[in-house]
């Protein structure tokens, strides 16, 4: 698409567009050789990759226009593939705005390659997570709740050890959302973090909640109460 | 993190009760800090009375508490109360027949495996 090329040349940022460029390459058939000499001013250098597929476009572009180059972009897509876990969106998003022949998905806008880049790492995100919650069953842990929990340690010796203790802090993040477990083991607070979506954790129990006012409970490293931190 | 000053408990039955780093083994110009399983060379601030060692003696400990996070290989992060150490010879054997609190169980790679072994609670 000449806008998404009329970008990446404006955006300074070579990284992410650069990235960007190699794997919306597909969508970016429709160019003509003019799109190439786009490129070529702004000293951009496209990786290898797409290098030689701008070359075989060269040689197969014909001057008729748009009808033509979608014919060869379809075949093209076809052996082009990437190897990422969101092959499906991806595949969706090229096909949606290479050809207009082809029926549209959901579209996902593609003016800017920083923006889309985060929405598909959004997406990506919700995928995992929403496949470990179908394998698993992770009750809702908040900050008071005194869990219970068996984890195993895939090291040598495949124990599974039960931890008991308080939450007291947790942190979402998608895939990597962590939560701080405190404990006492043998005379000694001790606070660990573990992510909730650890294969390791094998069972997750909650025995109370206790009502707190905050979301951290760090106050509570001050306090060696009798009862179970 | 332990650096040279820094107050440590003792955590086997030695006599020894509170030491103070002096160094750090390995450390580069004395700038590196000390994490668990790492080995240091201590001088003895507190002991229990009538037992083979006793105060201002120089020994080398290794640490098995801090008080600074401790990230485990499977993404699990493990954060102590206080900074503990246990008192070993040259050779890396426990100078203590009895170990108390809970030991990380990076130790064992560490080839600390007599102290492990001896530990009440493995992490």
């Amino acid at each position: 698409m000449q806008s998404l090329l009329r970008n990446v040349c404006r955006a300074g940022n070579r990284g992410a567009a650069a990235r960007l460029l190699e794997f919306a390459a597909p969508v970016a058939t429709q160019p003509p050789s003019s799109a190439i000499k786009h490129l070529r001013p702004c000293g951009f250098t496209p990786p290898t990759g797409l290098d030689q597929f701008l070359c075989v476009q060269n040689r197969f572009i014909s001057r008729d226009g748009v009808p033509a180059s979608s014919g060869f972009c379809a075949k093209v897509l076809m052996t082009r593939g990437l190897s990422t876990v969101g092959t499906a969106e991806v595949a969706e998003d090229e096909d949606d705005s290479s050809s207009p022949a082809v029926e549209h998905p959901p579209r996902i806008k593609f003016k800017r390659p920083d923006k889309t880049a985060r929405h598909i790492m959004n997406i990506l995100n919700k995928e995992a997570v929403e496949k470990v919650r179908t394998e698993r069953e992770i009750p809702d842990v908040q900050p008071g709740c005194i869990i219970q929990m068996r984890l195993q340690v895939p090291e040598n010796k495949r124990r599974e050890s039960t931890l008991k203790g308080i939450v007291i802090a947790r942190r979402n993040a998608g895939i990597n959302t962590t939560f701080r477990l405190r404990r006492l083991v043998a005379g000694v607070g001790v606070e660990s973090v573990f992510p909730l979506y650890s294969p390791n954790i094998k069972e997750m129990k909650i025995l109370d909640r206790k009502k707190v006012r905050r979301a951290k409970l760090y106050y509570l490293r001050d306090r060696m109460n009798a009862l179970k931190k | 993190m332990i650096q040279p000053q820094t107050l440590l408990n003792v955590v086997d039955n030695s006599g020894a009760q509170k030491l103070m780093c002096i160094r750090v083994i390995g450390a580069a110009g004395n700038q590196r800090y000390a994490r668990i399983g790492d080995v240091i060379v201590a001088v003895i601030k507190d002991a229990l009375p009538q037992m083979p060692l006793e105060r201002s003696k120089v020994i080398r400990a290794v640490i098995v508490h801090t008080c600074k996070e401790f990230k485990c290989e499977d993404g699990i992060i493990i954060r102590y109360d206080d900074n503990a150490a246990v008192i070993i010879d040259q050779k890396g054997n426990p100078k203590g027949t009895r170990v108390f609190g809970a030991i990380a169980e990076e130790l064992r790679e560490l080839n600390f495996t007599k102290i492990v072994s001896l530990a009440p609670e493995v992490l």
